[in-house]
């Protein structure tokens, strides 16, 4: 049971629950319609996104208000309107109270939990993306891909809602956001990877781009392990020096043709390509002071 | 395939074109924001809102694709619309890569008329695949792109810290008026 109230969707229904059944007792002792106007408005103010029950309950309660009172001045006589909105603020009240004391939303679990399984999504996506580089696999990239757009949907969005924690929101905000930018980068790596490219070009880089894709593998598996709060085993290795082992390699043997008016387009390509995993590495790095 | 279930099918890659059309406007509407840089988790909500929506239609797309039955051809025009939205990807990373918005400015009627030129090519392949109408090369797209290369090649090369990153997008462009070809080609 304590596990099962580890999880936060749980939690909401719960306190729902919890709520709709005191605001029935309330309703059958205290209300003074009979019209479930007060168990309507203690559902409808809980009815809020993760992290901003407070904001968007008193939110909730000021549009249902506003529908009670033009509802009630057109077709029903003043003294009504009275009634509905005592009942109202009784049942929001109960309402808000209920989602901000009982088993509030564990704003800090549920976002740490909500970008693991991206994360690792990342991590199987880019070594398919070197594989199709370098073998030309497109199958796994492709596979891969689906599962990034699957996770992607999945983000935690509830950050941006108005009403969000103040005190979490920028460095959140900031978290998803680089989060999202990784998946762009990636989705960008997938159309370079597409392109068919002269082999003495990717023997040059071909060593050092397999090491990147055990770096990344470390270096993502080391932002899970903080974000599940486990002690880091081992330290976070950088693959700033793969990737000066590649730009030297590269450069070696573009640096004459980058040069000229109109580079070729694989040139062009490649280049953009390994300016991409330069920016895959500024992102994670990112991550990782966003978590410090 | 029977001809209400090819109408479905067009309805749903339609929508994923619709869907990307909105999100590459999206992104071409940030760089004449001048306080993108100081508001960015703020913009990136509103892309990321239209990315979700587009990564919606796609997943809708690709789930009726998985019938076996399905003629190739739409598995083929999935393909080049889902290559296409990789090729915004890599286009739009210039508004990570450049942060200073005086360069955006010096080429931004350079740059309204590639996004108009991507947003009309766009609404025109979905013309053809929901009502069959008769397409043309888009022409336009590719004259606003040698429009850019040709202010790139004048100024931004100068002014740029980072030319190279130009280069990057000027070989996107291309590669998005190749992609987009190559959707008309399988619609026609």
């Amino acid at each position: 049971m304590k596990n099962y109230l580890k999880i936060n969707s749980i939690r909401h229904t719960v306190r729902i629950f919890c709520a709709l059944v005191a605001s029935l007792v309330v309703n059958y002792y205290l209300a003074s319609t009979k019209e479930a106007w007060l168990p309507l408005a203690t559902l409808i103010v809980m009815l809020t996104p993760t992290g901003s029950a407070l904001y968007q309950g008193l939110w909730r309660f000021f549009l249902l208000s506003s529908a009670v009172i033009i509802v009630s001045l057109i077709f029903s006589p003043i003294r009504s309107l009275y009634m509905r909105m005592y009942d109202v603020v009784l049942g929001a009240v109960i309402g808000i109270a209920f989602n901000v004391i009982l088993f509030p939303d564990k704003v800090d679990i549920e976002f740490r939990n909500a970008f693991v399984p991206i994360l690792r999504s990342y991590s199987l996506y880019f070594s398919s993306l070197v594989s199709l580089l370098l073998d030309k696999n497109s199958i796994d990239a492709e596979k891969e891909k689906v599962n990034v757009e699957e996770k992607l949907m999945k983000l935690p969005a509830w950050v941006y809602e108005a009403g969000f924690d103040l005190t979490l929101q920028k460095g959140y905000r900031y978290f998803f956001m680089k989060v999202g930018q990784i998946g762009e980068i990636l989705f960008a790596m997938h159309h370079l990877a597409r392109f068919t490219y002269p082999d003495n070009l990717l023997n040059t880089i071909r060593e050092p781009l397999l090491q990147c894709i055990v770096r990344v593998e470390q270096f993502i598996a080391a932002i899970i392990t903080v974000l599940e709060l486990k002690k880091l085993s081992v330290k976070i290795i950088d693959f700033d020096l793969e990737l000066a082992e590649i730009e030297s390699q590269f450069k070696e043997i573009v640096s004459s043709a980058m040069d000229s008016v109109s580079p070729s387009t694989d040139l062009l390509y490649l280049t953009e390509f390994i300016y991409n995993l330069q920016e895959l590495r500024n992102a994670l790095l990112r991550l990782t002071q966003t978590l410090r | 395939m029977s001809h209400i279930g090819e109408l479905f099918i067009k309805i749903r890659l339609a929508n994923c074109l619709s869907a990307l059309a909105e999100l590459q406007h999206a992104y071409f509407t940030c760089y004449s924001y001048r306080d993108y840089f100081s508001k960015q988790p703020h913009y990136e909500n509103v892309l990321y809102k239209k990315r979700s929506k587009w990564l919606n239609k796609q997943n809708a797309a690709r789930q009726l694709l998985k019938n076996k039955k399905i003629s190739e051809k739409w598995h083929s025009l999935f393909s080049s619309i889902d290559h296409l939205s990789e090729i915004i990807f890599a286009l739009h990373q210039l508004r990570f890569r450049e942060r200073e918005y005086a360069i955006f400015e010096i080429c931004s009627l350079e740059m309204q008329s590639v996004d108009k030129a991507i947003s009309i090519a766009m609404k025109d392949a979905i013309k053809k695949l929901v009502w069959g109408k008769k397409l043309n090369q888009p022409l336009e797209l590719l004259d606003s792109v040698i429009a850019f290369e040709a202010i790139s090649h004048r100024v931004l090369k100068v002014t740029s810290s980072e030319p190279i990153i130009f280069l990057f997008f000027i070989q996107n462009l291309y590669a998005i008026n190749e992609e987009i070809n190559k959707v008309y080609e399988k619609l026609s």
